[in-house]
């Protein structure tokens, strides 16, 4: 819009220089009139044209031809009458005169057309130059900003980072903290199992030799009294060896190894070879699969599930059957009974150390042998549930995860036993 | 053997140390039980210092490994990197049934590793066991 403008009003311009141009030959032509006299009424013209067209281009110079004729007939051919082109020569006068105007015409326009050109380019140069300016100035604009951006969400994320790096450490340290503190409580559970051994022996010992040694120097009472002492004794022993092998699961558990759980079973059925006799049971098993364990911890599971599925048998001998199915991620292993069963609200507490269903009149025992089994599952990163009605047998599951999730190297090692 | 056998028990439970006296006392063997309360005073007995300078040598030593003071590990690499002492022959009787207690033991030349019975009738056993095996069977160099 602005650059029409522009055109517009130079338009103007370049007309009203045209005129201005005619009248200053004008001027020009009547200073020189006392030396030209009636000679050459066109010649200051000439000029005026060529400056006419030099200035304004082709349409002011022809305006500046037409009004330079019409002038020169006016004042200087004519003399202030209106007998335009009275004479043949005039008409030579004319013709000449349009000859040499068209030449200058010509000539001047092309100047300006350069002229115009030239500046024309010259404009489009400096646009251009102004438009890059501006470009490279945007740019750099945008450079600042993008540099400000980057310095800002660096800062956010090193920020971020540090946060996050913070929390790693809390939760590492933390987590440490609770293994140390689940080792040590391990430790200790140990430690005190193992020197409580060493008084309750003395008093077991002696217990035992009064009562064979003054047995027959005692009466009744004493000798009940002593009876009680020694049984007590005793059970106190078996529960302080049972807490040490459950401690010792955790404690002293050895790392992880293939185990073949058909000979784990095998092992777990000749240790229990003299109860599967007495009580005539018949111990079966399907095709058990290989899997990542603690063999010795994986006999000791085998071996305490089939001897509860023979300890607590109903009416008839006792059927134990073992068998392992795969899933996506673990093995579950089922040890299936005949047993007398177990209420489904009971389903829970028999896993728990020390807790019992029975008299140990009627059933001996101590309560260990489920708890130390789901502490030797966990372990291994499994769980161990079971499904039962009372008098219709119970089915011990386990699973243990097929690519071994836990290395139990890192709770193996040694101590005092 | 003829004569009297000289034990020596390194034992700082007085209840095991009585339960060996008794079990010996069922034996057929004459034996005399001298029994030490700890690894220092047990050195000093073989050695025949301050109070032990009538002491007489042992033919065999009972050593418990878990002692007060100088410890049992330490009593035993003692008495076998003496020239003298090392021909006597040392039965560990502990409670420890630590793989690496057995592993150091035999390492420093114990003569056998026996762990602490639970029971009154297995730890009788031991004892008779012990006395019948060492001062029996086995032929001891004599002093």
């Amino acid at each position: 819009m602005n650059e029409v403008q522009v055109n517009e009003r130079s338009e103007a311009l370049r007309y009203s220089v045209a005129v201005g141009i005619v009248a200053l030959s004008l001027l020009a032509r009547v200073a020189l009139d006392p030396v030209l006299q009636d000679e050459l009424p066109f010649v200051t013209f000439f000029v005026g044209i060529a400056a006419a067209a030099w200035f304004g281009g082709l349409g002011p110079s022809l305006l500046s031809v037409a009004l330079g004729f019409v002038a020169a007939e006016w004042f200087f051919i004519g003399h202030g009458h209106a007998q335009l082109l009275a004479t043949p020569r005039d008409f030579a006068m004319a013709g000449c005169y349009f000859l040499v105007a068209a030449i200058i015409v010509l000539l001047g326009n092309a100047i300006h057309k350069a002229r115009e050109c030239a500046a024309s380019r010259q404009a489009e140069l400096e646009r251009e130059i102004g438009k890059r300016r501006r470009a490279e100035e945007e740019l750099r604009g945008a450079q600042d900003e993008l540099e400000y951006r980057i310095r800002v969400r660096t800062a956010e994320l090193s920020g971020a980072m540090e946060a996050q790096e913070a929390e790693k450490k809390a939760l590492a340290h933390k987590s440490a903290e609770l293994e140390r503190s689940n080792a040590e409580l391990q430790q200790f559970a140990y430690a005190a199992s193992h020197d409580l051994q060493e008084p309750l022996r003395m008093v077991a010992n002696f217990t035992q030799l009064l009562a064979e040694r003054y047995a027959s120097r005692l009466d009744d009472d004493g000798r009940e009294f002593i009876a009680y002492a020694v049984g007590g004794a005793a059970r106190m022993q078996a529960l302080i060896q049972d807490l040490l092998a459950y401690s010792r699961v955790g404690a002293k558990g050895r790392g992880f190894e293939p185990v073949n759980c058909n000979e784990a079973f095998g092992r777990a059925v000749s240790n229990l070879y003299a109860s599967i006799g007495e009580s005539a049971a018949l111990v079966s098993h399907d095709e058990l699969p290989v899997i990542q364990a603690d063999a010795t911890q994986m006999v000791q599971v085998f071996q305490n599930l089939v001897g509860n599925g023979i300890k607590f048998k109903g009416a008839d001998p006792p059927r134990v059957h073992v068998s392992a199915v795969r899933n996506a991620d673990d093995w579950v292993f089922s040890v299936r009974d005949n047993g007398i069963g177990i209420e489904p609200r009971y389903a829970e507490r028999i896993f728990v150390i020390f807790q019992r269903l029975h008299r140990p009149e009627d059933y001996p025992g101590n309560g260990i042998g489920l708890a130390l089994c789901r502490k030797i599952v966990e372990r291994h990163g499994g769980e161990i549930w079971l499904e039962s009605q009372p008098g219709q047998g119970s089915t011990f599951f386990f699973s243990i995860p097929v690519d071994g999730q836990r290395t139990g190297s890192a709770n193996g090692k040694h101590g005092n036993e | 053997m003829g004569v009297t056998a000289e034990l020596l028990l390194v034992e700082d439970n007085d209840g095991d140390a009585r339960l060996t006296r008794e079990a010996l006392k069922a034996g057929r063997l004459w034996t005399h039980l001298n029994v030490v309360r700890d690894g220092a005073e047990a050195m000093a007995y073989l050695r025949r210092e301050g109070k032990f300078i009538a002491a007489a040598r042992p033919h065999l030593i009972l050593l418990d490994l878990n002692l007060p003071r100088k410890d049992g590990r330490e009593v035993l690499q003692e008495i076998k990197s003496d020239d003298d002492l090392k021909r006597i022959p040392v039965v560990v009787v502990t409670s420890s049934t630590a793989e690496e207690d057995i592993h150091l033991a035999y390492g420093a030349h114990a003569n056998c590793y026996i762990p602490k019975p639970e029971n009154l009738n297995e730890f009788v056993a031991v004892v008779e066991a012990i006395e019948h095996f060492w001062l029996s069977i086995v032929r001891l160099p004599s002093s």
